[in-house]
């Protein structure tokens, strides 16, 4: 942001000394060839910052990626939802948007990931607490989706614990917060919304599926 | 076994060989448009598309920054809305299926810049005083132009989406039509006037019209 500031000063300066000293045939070129220069050297910059600042513009109802970052649309996200036991140490507020590369794009503090709640009620305007990983592409099985998406957080802040038992793989912990041994809580497993029918070692996804965990009580 | 072809470049990389090859192709081109009939504004249309379409790839690693817009814009000036929109289906088409991807926004595209070809013929007289170019009202309409296309080319989400996305989607986009615009004012101030020079020479006139029908009659 800093940067951006600086770079845009230096812009405003120079478009200001080149309308002093240069000719009027040639002003518009070197302005707009300034103009250029830092735009492509910025774009990475402020590509993210817009798309920071797009997401709160986004409608949070009916499709599964609205809520998202938009340059998300198409791909595979994975979102981990803590807000109904909500002691996840790192994302206490909001949904953080974390990239491929690991880093967080945004927070959207009113994203709801569209989920419908395991007794079939809509979960509705309830914002989500948590993570949301996405710009994933090219898996199929829900289970390696899950692994490899959490492998791109640094500090393993989001680590998953599972067993393997008789009917596949079983997720029991992630992030530091595990089911309640008397099952009292339990981490579920929701694809575009709605409740999966199937465990995640099982869970076939599609190129623009969004997967949900949350921990339920 | 060395592989001549296995070379990872840089956007930066790409870039630079990009303007080195167009170039050779400005170069070649203006050698031979040298020698040209005065009259041959059909070969002049062609030289053009090669320009617009060799353009856009070729700057294709920066964001949404291509000289098409202003070409089209130029051609709409001194041959009219017809051929405009003949050199703005070519270019569309042949660019996006040779590199940067073909489908139903092609249409779209084709439609956007015709408009621009079109807003060009409409304006000629207000565009050049004197049978000269007034490089900052071209400047200024291909800067609007540039919001304008892609404002257009925005309409072909409505084909899989309804309405309600429009709206967000364009507001997304907004960074990406400020470059496109901006690229267009430097294009403007760089290109309009050693291009209009070239056009003039093989522009057509009602007059050169008339006499060769009579010709030819």
């Amino acid at each position: 942001m800093q940067d951006l500031t600086l770079v845009f000063g230096a812009v405003a300066i120079i478009t200001i000394v080149i309308m002093k000293t240069i000719d009027e045939d040639n002003r518009l070129k070197f302005i707009s060839g300034t103009w250029i220069l830092a735009l492509v050297l910025t774009a990475p910059m402020l590509s993210e910052l817009w798309a920071s600042q797009a997401i709160s513009y986004v409608d949070d109802d009916g499709n599964s990626h609205d809520g998202l970052p938009q340059k998300w649309n198409g791909t595979q996200v994975i979102c981990f939802d803590f807000s109904s036991d909500s002691s996840h140490p790192v994302f206490m507020s909001g949904t953080t948007m974390i990239s491929t590369s690991g880093e967080s794009i945004s927070v959207n503090d009113a994203f709801n990931g569209s989920v419908a709640s395991w007794d079939g009620s809509f979960v509705g305007d309830a914002a989500m607490t948590g993570v949301c990983i996405g710009g994933l592409s090219g898996y199929t099985n829900g289970f390696d989706l899950t692994l490899d998406a959490v492998a791109l957080l640094p500090n393993r802040d989001l680590e998953v614990i599972y067993d393997v038992g008789d009917y596949g793989s079983f997720v029991t912990s992630i992030g530091g917060v595990a089911q309640a041994d008397d099952w009292s809580s339990w981490w579920g497993l929701y694809i575009n919304g709605a409740e999966a029918s199937v465990g995640i070692g099982d869970l076939q996804i599609d190129a623009d599926d969004v997967i949900t965990w949350r921990i339920e009580s | 076994m060395f592989d001549a072809h296995n070379i990872a470049l840089s956007a930066t990389e790409t870039l630079l060989l990009n303007a080195a090859i167009l170039g050779i192709i400005v170069f070649a081109l203006l050698k031979a448009e040298r020698k040209l009939d005065e009259s041959s504004s059909w070969i002049m249309l062609g030289i053009l598309a090669i320009f617009a379409i060799g353009g856009r790839i070729l700057f294709e690693p920066l964001p949404n920054i291509q000289p098409v817009t202003v070409i089209v814009l130029l051609t709409g000036i001194y041959f009219g809305a017809p051929r405009a929109f003949a050199l703005a289906g070519i270019v569309a088409l042949l660019s996006n299926l040779l590199v940067v991807g073909h489908g139903p926004w092609t249409l779209f595209q084709v439609i956007g810049w015709g408009g621009v070809g079109i807003t060009g013929a409409l304006l000629s007289d207000w565009l050049r005083t004197d049978q000269k170019l007034n490089v900052n009202r071209i400047a200024l309409v291909a800067f609007i132009s540039g919001f304008a296309f892609n404002w257009i080319v925005s309409l072909s989400i409505l084909i899989q989406t309804d309405i309600s996305v429009l709206l967000p989607y364009i507001f997304n986009g907004l960074l990406y039509d400020f470059y496109h615009a901006t690229g267009n004012l430097a294009f403007a101030a760089w290109m309009a006037v050693p291009l209009g020079e070239l056009m003039h020479r093989h522009r057509i006139t009602p007059n050169e019209n008339a006499v060769s029908e009579v010709v030819t009659n």
